[in-house]
């Protein structure tokens, strides 16, 4: 979080995590092609030949003045693969908070929640409290036949029955905007509970 | 580890601009950004104007992460203090400010890199005089009433209209 009382900015930082292939990508590229572009930064990726993530993808969204305040929205992927881990540390760095992409495929649930232990433990080390820490979770490529029934996805994680979570397919578009108005209303809440 | 909130106050912001503009007034300097390591932009001189700062600050924030990467995989366990890049008709150094803050400087090739060096030391010393040597962590209190129920409805309010 960064407030410029000099522009009356508040700036906030979200990160899409999750395992390989997710679709954390193809949420972001959803988000862009949907949304006018006075509100959008162009979209950086940093990418490999066969697209998948390297380093980052980059989106910041804006929106008009709130009160006295304009909020301005960072929104990071971090690159699934396993090999990648310190990059997706160091991309966690001053994060307000996380989309957590889950992969609905049957055959994904080990990377799934290696995924999410893994970015728990990001997040320890960075002294979050991850019980209060915004975290949404998106059960995402929901239009794949035969993907997981919900309450399955959940078990996989151990979720608790109060635990939103929101079913998606980024390539189709459903689910992605709720997804991210819920992680912007969440991240705004916590910076409401700070200051 | 770099904390991840701050405030400043607009005296802050402008004290900082003020350390930034003679960089701004050398022939030759395209960009002066000040960052923090997890992409966020704090101010800037735009030479020319036009440029994207948001997408270059992120850049610029991973570049130092990947360099520093790079270093701890060839064995090194200290800081990066300085990435020097020389392009066809751009130079662009990076240095580390403190635990959490990059500065950025965009120059033409005909600026002697002698001077880029020394402009970055200077502004950098004076940089850190305003806002500490380790973190920024809640320089200037916010004032509280900026963010009450009205700014919630008001906020989820505009939400729904542009999605
Ligand atoms: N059917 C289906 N395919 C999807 C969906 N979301 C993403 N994909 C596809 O899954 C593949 C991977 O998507 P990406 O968005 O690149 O995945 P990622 O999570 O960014 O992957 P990394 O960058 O490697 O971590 C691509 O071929 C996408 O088109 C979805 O909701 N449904
Ligand atoms: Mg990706």
């Amino acid at each position: 979080m960064f407030i410029n009382w000099g522009l009356g900015e508040l700036n906030l930082k979200i990160v899409y995590y999750g395992p390989a292939l997710s679709g954390k990508t193809a949420n972001l590229q959803y988000i862009y092609a949907n949304t006018p572009a006075n509100l959008r930064s162009e979209m950086v990726s940093l990418k490999t030949q066969q697209d998948r993530t390297l380093l980052f993808d980059f989106l910041q969204l804006e929106m008009g003045k709130v009160k006295d305040l304009k909020p301005k929205f960072k929104l990071y992927t971090v690159p699934g693969q396993v090999y990648y881990a310190a990059s997706r540390r160091l991309i966690l760095q001053g994060v307000d908070g996380v989309v957590f992409v889950a992969d609905s495929q049957a055959g994904r649930k080990v990377d799934n929640v290696e995924s999410w232990f893994t970015m728990e433990q990001h997040l320890i080390e960075m002294r979050y409290d991850i019980t209060t820490f915004p975290i949404i979770v998106q059960f995402n490529k929901r239009d794949i036949p035969h993907s997981l029934p919900i309450a399955q996805m959940r078990q996989q994680f151990g979720f608790e029955e109060s635990r939103r979570c929101f079913e998606a397919s980024a390539l189709r578009g459903d689910g992605v905007f709720e997804t991210l108005k819920t992680a912007m209303t969440q991240v705004v809440a916590q910076v409401q509970q700070k200051i | 580890m770099f904390g991840s909130q701050f405030v400043l106050s607009a005296a802050q912001i402008n004290t900082l601009a003020a350390d930034l503009a003679p960089l701004g007034q050398q022939p030759g300097v395209r960009l002066a950004l000040l960052l923090d390591l997890s992409g966020q932009e704090i101010v800037y001189i735009d030479s020319y104007g036009g440029l994207l700062i948001p997408s270059i600050a992120a850049l610029a924030a991973g570049d130092m992460m990947a360099t520093q990467e790079v270093g701890r995989l060839l064995g090194g366990s200290r800081n990066c203090n300085l990435i020097i890049q020389e392009h066809e008709e751009l130079m662009i150094l990076i240095a580390r400010l403190g635990d959490g803050l990059l500065l950025m400087l965009a120059t033409e090739r005909s600026v002697p890199l002698g001077w880029a060096r020394l402009a970055l030391k200077r502004t950098s010393t004076r940089i850190l005089e305003v806002v500490g040597n380790t973190t920024l962590s809640l320089a200037a209190p916010a004032p509280a009433m900026a963010m009450d129920a009205e700014f919630e409805t008001d906020f989820a309010a505009q939400l729904n209209s542009i999605w």
